[in-house]
């Protein structure tokens, strides 16, 4: 390093004399982060959550959780003298009174969106990565639930401004919590007071949207962090690099740098959108109405799987000695279920098949391990034929073919989209696993008669 | 670009989306000035110190792992702390006390989640009875000639059109082509009622394809959110789609005064089903 | 056949206007396209005048409505927009973009429609559109206006995304916000070269 000037002592001094921290902070700053764009992309969540904090509290200050009746007489020509609720009416103020309002609102909903799809991107490295394994099982059950309640979080916010979409997103999400055996009536009645259209769900999902989950996030967010400072970032094969060392830039200055710049970027990034995307145009929608729903009615991405699992599931339920479990409960309950529970057992069903004890500071790359590859890709692409089937009236519509046609296919590829890309996956991983491989020597009988060893394997 | 130059370009571009930002939010410009601004003020200081960082960057440093296990000292060290535990585990009698204490105590603190919400009853449940009217969101009732051929109209029970299980569909189809269910179900002369409210997930069936000229016939109820398809000319039975049940049918006359009325109500209830449900 | 109200001069006018519409002719109805056919807005094939003689003609065949009146001056839009989110939407979604329907038909997009079409189309329902008779004329005229302000109010917040929906903002989330952020962390990480060899 070329000319570094020492710190003032005296400052030093002064500060560790009431904090007593100076030989941890030293570390701290010394600490090795590795270099790899995509050890980034937690960032890019951790960061589109610093924005919805900011932009929230704003929001925060002008919402009104009511769903009291009013009079709407806001500057929006085409809702003047209708009767919306409170909820409505403050976020239509909101949008075309306040001003700066619309863009931050517009950034805040952008930055939901971006908060899941970057945890998506993020969990598909640490899983094709294999960074899951050992030691770090607890961060990636961490993972799991920051997952699950960033949907929280989004289908929660979705739900305040009351508008069309919100209150039949949120009769959807009734039906399917009515569907649960036994249970179902009553949690339902307890969520939504009890009656539709539930006059009390929205300053009920206010303090869990800006209170509850916020703080439960928080504070895995710091469980999340920690775990990494602790047990140090993973990082990939590479010359020096070993599973007993860290390679890569430390955190002051330059990581810091680094890690402050991708912050602005991701909130200059969510601001270009907010500003010239339009996003849940609630003037649109209008208020809710349990008598109206609006063609193209779709939640927000996150969710569209499932709402692409309600759209797939065959017309089935079960009757049996006066009960009945009705049809949204198996794409609405048990399928949800069963596929966060596997993601949440990941590490431990892996290790069951493998049996690898051992800790691992090296990250694998996907053809490493061409079983867990093919594993993933064919899970994710189950996720990817339900998002597809949450837009099947916009495919339909977009490419003019028939909505049964589409159904169909879908369904059809629901059954074999996973199986193939997966059998695909696996031998695409092995191929180009055994191309790297120099131990894998190809050997073929010349034509003298003897075998001779080929430099290339090129084998398939 | 150097990294130099570009960290002076970006810390210049942001200061200007600062100031920008600032007369945008001053003369009211509207949100995509105010976006763009921002995003130039905060794009730029990225930019700015990343290229900043990368100028300074004098290549890789190595740190050391350490095992996060602890050695055996530590490990017996934790265990002898934690081998105190077994004088209270010893005690089984108390144990069990607070166990059942504890067990008590959360019991205590879900209880009061009862006042969330009421009993459910009453799911699907509807104001719709024998010679309630029906009319239109304005509060008009409906005459059947309101109901041209292929006709679609929405009605609520009239004096409760606030209910959220109320809503109505009014369509009228040819009567020759109605099923025997269907007219039985209580049709006026090719009109026939159902709920609006979808069996699968509750949202509004507002969707009516109606084209009654040859070869083109086609009578459909298609839900918006999930796209289950009904058939309004056999008792709304579901046709495509996940819904599993028809639509509630209501059984229509025509009053005194030539309006249409409802004969009874709903012969079943309406909306998604639940556990009790037959 | 069954004769519903309105198929004369208003539907015959509707048609014209819309220009011809092609019927495609399905071999297998009960198969490719279910029980329908799906007209298209296409190049207008006839003059205006010759429009408005077609029209006079078929008129002075029988009896049927007029061509309505789109006078919207007085229209209440905020009444239209509660019938159009009450009627409309489940079809031409809330912000009159167009959706499909069922049997291989969709429902158009209104943006293009002018007012005069919107009444007749109420009046009339053509193709697969049912008709809106319960809806008297100051209702319907209500609507027309809310359509039109549909496509004079412009969008605020930007770009309206096809006003599809959370189904194209999620594809623009990914698009437009994750995936230039991704190669941002490309640039951020990528390795300084000609560095080794600096002096320290």
């Amino acid at each position: 390093m070329s000319d570094t000037r020492p710190a003032p002592v005296d400052v030093i001094r002064s500060a560790t004399e009431r904090t007593g921290t100076t030989g941890g902070l030293a570390r701290a700053l010394d600490k090795v982060f590795p270099r790899h764009a995509s050890f980034l992309w937690g960032e890019i969540a951790l960061y589109c959550f610093v924005v919805l904090l900011a932009s929230g509290t704003y929001l925060a200050l002008f919402f009104d959780a009511s769903q009291a009746p009013t009079t709407y007489d806001g500057p929006y020509g085409p809702l003047q003298g209708v009767e919306v609720s409170h909820a409505y009416a403050s976020v239509m103020r909101l949008s075309f009174e306040v001003r700066a309002g619309l863009v931050i609102r517009q950034i805040h909903h952008w930055a939901a969106l971006l908060f899941v799809a970057s945890i998506v991107l993020h969990m598909m490295r640490v899983f094709f990565t294999g960074a899951f394994r050992k030691p770090r099982e607890i961060n990636w059950v961490l993972g799991c639930t920051l997952l699950l309640l960033g949907l929280a979080m989004g289908f929660t916010g979705y739900s305040l401004p009351d508008d069309s979409l919100s209150g039949t997103g949120l009769r959807i999400a009734d039906s399917v919590v009515l569907s649960i055996p036994v249970a179902g009536e009553w949690v339902s009645s307890l969520l939504f007071g009890g009656s539709w259209p539930s006059t009390i769900i929205v300053s009920r999902l206010f303090p869990i949207h800006v209170f509850v989950l916020p703080l439960a996030l928080l504070g895995l967010i710091g469980g999340h962090l920690a775990l990494v400072w602790r047990q140090k970032h993973t990082q990939f094969d590479g010359p020096g690099r070993t599973e007993d060392n860290v390679v890569g830039e430390r955190v002051w200055p330059g990581f810091a740098m680094k890690s402050i710049g991708m912050l602005s970027l991701t909130a200059g990034t969510l601001a270009a959108l907010g500003g010239f995307a339009q996003i849940n145009p609630i003037w649109l929608y209008g208020p809710y109405d349990p008598a109206a729903s609006s063609a193209d009615a779709q939640p927000d991405w996150y969710i569209g799987w499932l709402e692409g699992a309600l759209r797939l599931m065959p017309p089935l339920e079960i009757r049996a000695f006066g009960y009945t479990v009705p049809n949204p409960f198996f794409p609405g309950v048990l399928l949800p279920g069963l596929m966060f529970g596997a993601l949440y057992g990941v590490p431990w069903i892996e290790r069951r098949f493998t049996q690898d004890h051992r800790v691992h500071h090296l990250l694998d790359r996907p053809r490493d391990a061409p079983v867990r590859t093919a594993i993933g890709v064919a899970a994710l692409s189950v996720v990817g034929v339900l998002l597809l089937a949450g837009a099947q009236d916009v495919i339909a519509d977009t490419l003019s073919v028939p909505l049964a046609t589409v159904r169909r296919l879908l369904q059809i590829g629901l059954l074999l989209v996973p199986a193939a890309s997966g059998w695909f996956t696996f031998r695409l991983a092995r191929s180009l696993a055994r191309r790297d491989d120099p131990s894998v020597v190809e050997i073929r009988r010349g034509d003298s008669g003897g075998y001779a060893e080929r430099p290339e394997a090129s084998s398939r | 670009m150097n990294d130099r130059r570009g960290a002076l370009f970006g810390f210049g571009l942001s200061a200007v989306g600062s100031v920008g930002f600032v007369i945008a939010y001053w003369t009211d410009a509207g949100s995509r000035w105010l976006g763009a601004a921002l995003s130039a003020a905060l794009l730029g200081f990225g930019v700015g110190l990343i290229s900043w960082s990368k100028a300074i960057d004098d290549g890789d440093a190595v740190e050391q792992r350490h095992s996060l296990a602890a050695d055996d000292a530590e490990v017996d060290a934790l265990s002898a702390s934690l081998s105190r535990t077994s004088e209270l585990t010893d005690r089984r009698s108390l144990l069990a006390a607070v166990g059942a204490a504890v067990v008590a105590l959360g019991a205590m603190i879900v209880v009061p989640l009862r006042s969330l919400g009421p009993r459910p009853k009453g799911i699907g449940a509807t104001p719709w009875r024998a010679g309630r009217r029906l009319v239109t969101s304005d509060g008009r009732p409906v005459d059947p000639g309101r109901v041209g051929a292929d006709g679609l109209l929405t009605v609520y029970p009239e004096g409760a059109q606030q209910d959220g299980n109320g809503a109505v569909i009014v369509v009228r189809l040819p009567v020759e082509q109605l099923s025997r269910r269907t007219i039985d179900g209580g049709a006026v002369d090719g009109i026939v009622a159902y709920s609006k409210i979808c069996t699968h997930a509750g949202c509004a069936v507002g969707l009516f394809q109606a084209d009654s000229r040859r070869p083109d016939v086609i009578h459909r109820l298609l839900c918006p959110c999930h796209q289950s398809e009904f058939d309004p000319a056999d008792g709304a039975r579901p046709v495509a789609g996940p819904a599993t049940r028809s639509l509630a049918q209501l059984p229509l006359t025509v009053d005194a005064d030539g309006n249409l009325v409802a004969t009874d109500g709903f012969d079943r209830p309406v909306g998604p089903a639940s556990w009790t449900w037959p | 056949m069954a004769t519903r109200e309105g198929d004369r001069a208003g539907s015959v006018a509707d048609r014209r206007r819309r220009g011809r519409r092609r019927f495609r002719p399905c071999d297998r109805p009960d198969a490719c396209c279910g029980a329908g056919v799906q007209p298209s807005r296409n190049p207008h094939q006839l003059s205006a005048a010759d429009q408005a003689a077609v029209v006079a003609f078929v008129a002075s065949l029988g009896p049927g409505p007029a061509i309505p009146d789109a006078d919207l001056v007085g229209a209440q839009v905020a009444q239209g927009g509660l019938l159009f989110r009450e009627n409309c939407a489940a079809c031409h979604q809330a912000g009159g973009a167009g959706a499909v329907l069922s049997a291989g038909r969709s429902a158009p997009s209104l943006a293009q429609t002018p007012p005069t079409q919107i009444l007749e189309a109420m009046i009339v329902g053509p193709g697969a559109m049912p008709v809106f008779s319960g809806l008297d004329e100051s209702d319907r005229l209500d609507v027309a206006a809310y359509v039109r302000s549909l496509g004079t109010g412009g969008d605020p917040g930007g770009a309206s995304l096809g006003r599809v929906g959370p189904v194209a903002e999620g594809l623009a989330v990914w698009a437009a916000g994750l995936a230039p952020l991704v190669a941002a962390t490309w640039w951020v990480t990528r390795p300084k070269r000609a560095r080794r060899g600096s002096p320290s």
